[in-house]
């Protein structure tokens, strides 16, 4: 039986994701090497996302102090993955990346744009309207004349459904959906199992701790926080109900009552707000120049 | 909720249960990563091909210019017919020769453009040749691509073989997949080391 949890548990594990060392996306702006004024990102980071409530297209501005050794296109289009600029099915994503130190500035643009944002407008765009801005060190006004440029350019390509890349963990719950049908047998097999081996007071935990676990990974997208909330429920079952002795049906049935809203509720107040990529890809296309 | 109802016959519950946690944890893996290492491997191909589509105008192109410069348009020439007359079919991935070889023809014919674009330096009217501009503009665009595919490339190889190699992926495919065996991956050499990437700083 303890095999059979421990496999459980290890394919668990194995979908949670790892972290990178990329910067985080905190907006549409992300002004790591401080280029623009309060205001500028602001007026910036209001335009790109009105653009995105129209046209549904993902533009991101990022400034960074270093590029640590990567050449610029490679470091753009990690980045742009990273983040999961655009949405899944249209990978209509833009990200402007400008590091300032290397004196360097890509348009780096996502699989589904780059028919409307070729290489040789992206090219365009930054010799004509970006580089003599920055040659003359006036980062904020060679930023907004890129952005919009780019905006003009992919203006209208796609109309998906506005607001629709603003959740954010699709890719996340894609993946995890595949678990679902694993985690249903789970759920109904652990405790049928442990009663069959005498376990009953284990059993009675077993059931609820594994629906919560349920709900709590739907509502948060995480796998995590669904195995702590899971654990959490299973002990609070088990040791409610060890003093009660034979009666490990009623505490289940309590207990199954009594957390399955905390499973729920606690997913609620993770799923909501923020910004963050819709899943979108790039495929290497854009861009780059340097002054 | 009545989990007494839930009870199942034990005979077949337990077996039916064990693949269907099993089909959780990695049992098709082999195979699909198998077909996402062949999808990357297309686009590979596809952005090397584009590449070698864009070098017979380029050498029209420059030839118009900067005819003296024989020697390098010949070297990028030669390097073309030998990169379009291999192939490699994703059977043909297994074969680490293959592959090698397919790397050594590709990075000859990067070089010889990198070469070309340094000779063309020179030649400030083909420089300005808005034609000229374009297919510049292309290349630098491939050489993105191609790297993208290649990384792409390297990192499905890396998932395969490890898979293939680790547990419990290697029980499977000792059990159900006896014919996969480890795919061939690019290697940096010396070569690709130096940025093949082309830079173009306008005036």
């Amino acid at each position: 039986m303890q095999r059979f949890c421990l496999l459980i548990s290890l394919c668990a594990f194995f979908t949670i994701a790892y972290a990178q060392s990329f910067p985080e996306l905190t907006g549409r702006v992300v002004d790591n090497a401080q280029l623009l004024t309060i205001e500028d990102e602001a007026t910036i980071s209001a335009q790109l996302e009105a653009h995105e409530a129209q046209t549904g297209n993902q533009v991101v501005v990022v400034s960074v102090a270093e590029l640590e050794g990567y050449d610029i296109a490679d470091y753009a289009n990690r980045l742009g993955r990273a983040w999961q600029i655009g949405t899944v099915e249209n990978n209509n994503g833009v990200l402007l990346l400008v590091a300032p130190d290397e004196r360097k500035v890509r348009i780096e643009v996502g699989y589904g744009l780059e028919g409307a944002l070729t290489d040789s407008l992206s090219s365009i765009i930054i010799q004509r309207e970006m580089l003599p801005e920055f040659r003359n060190n006036d980062y904020p006004a060679g930023i907004a004349k890129g952005v919009q440029a780019i905006l003009a350019a992919v203006e209208g390509e796609y109309i998906a459904s506005p607001g629709s890349t603003g959740a954010g963990s699709s890719a996340m719950s894609s993946k995890l959906e595949s678990y679902i049908p694993l985690i249903f047998i789970a759920m109904i097999a652990i405790p049928e199992l442990l009663r069959r081996t005498g376990r009953h007071k284990a059993a009675g935990g077993a059931f609820p701790a594994g629906f919560t676990g349920l709900f709590g990974t739907l509502a948060t997208g995480n796998l995590l926080v669904g195995l702590i909330v899971a654990i959490v429920v299973f002990m609070l079952v088990f040791f409610k109900g060890s003093g009660g002795g034979g009666g490990g049906r009623s505490t289940r049935r309590g207990g199954y009552l009594g957390t399955g809203g905390f499973g729920g509720s606690r997913g609620g107040g993770f799923g909501g707000g923020g910004f963050g990529g819709g899943g979108g890809s790039f495929g290497g296309g854009g861009a780059s120049g340097s002054w | 909720m009545n989990l007494r109802a839930l009870r199942l016959p034990s005979r077949w519950f337990v077996p039916v249960l064990a693949a269907l946690i099993l089909s959780g944890c990695g049992i098709n893996n082999i195979p699909t990563y198998d077909e996402a290492v062949n999808g990357r491997w297309s686009e590979v191909q596809n952005q090397y091909k584009r590449r070698a589509d864009l070098v017979p105008n380029l050498v029209n192109t420059v030839e118009g210019f900067a005819d003296q410069e024989r020697d390098v348009l010949t070297q990028v020439t030669e390097a073309r017919t030998r990169v379009t007359q291999m192939n490699i079919s994703p059977e043909m991935l297994n074969d680490p020769e293959a592959l090698q070889q397919f790397q050594q023809n590709q990075g000859a014919l990067g070089s010889a453009l990198q070469r070309l674009m340094v000779v063309v330096e020179a030649y400030p009217d083909l420089k300005s040749n808005e034609n000229f501009l374009a297919l510049q503009q292309q290349l630098e665009g491939t050489e993105n691509r191609i790297a993208v595919a290649r990384r792409d490339y390297i990192g499905a190889v890396q998932q395969y073989n490890t898979e293939l190699r680790t547990i419990p992926g290697r029980w499977w495919a000792r059990f159900m997949y006896p014919e996969m065996v480890a795919k061939a991956n690019f290697s940096v050499n010396a070569q690709d080391a130096v940025n093949p990437a082309v830079e173009f700083n306008s005036n």
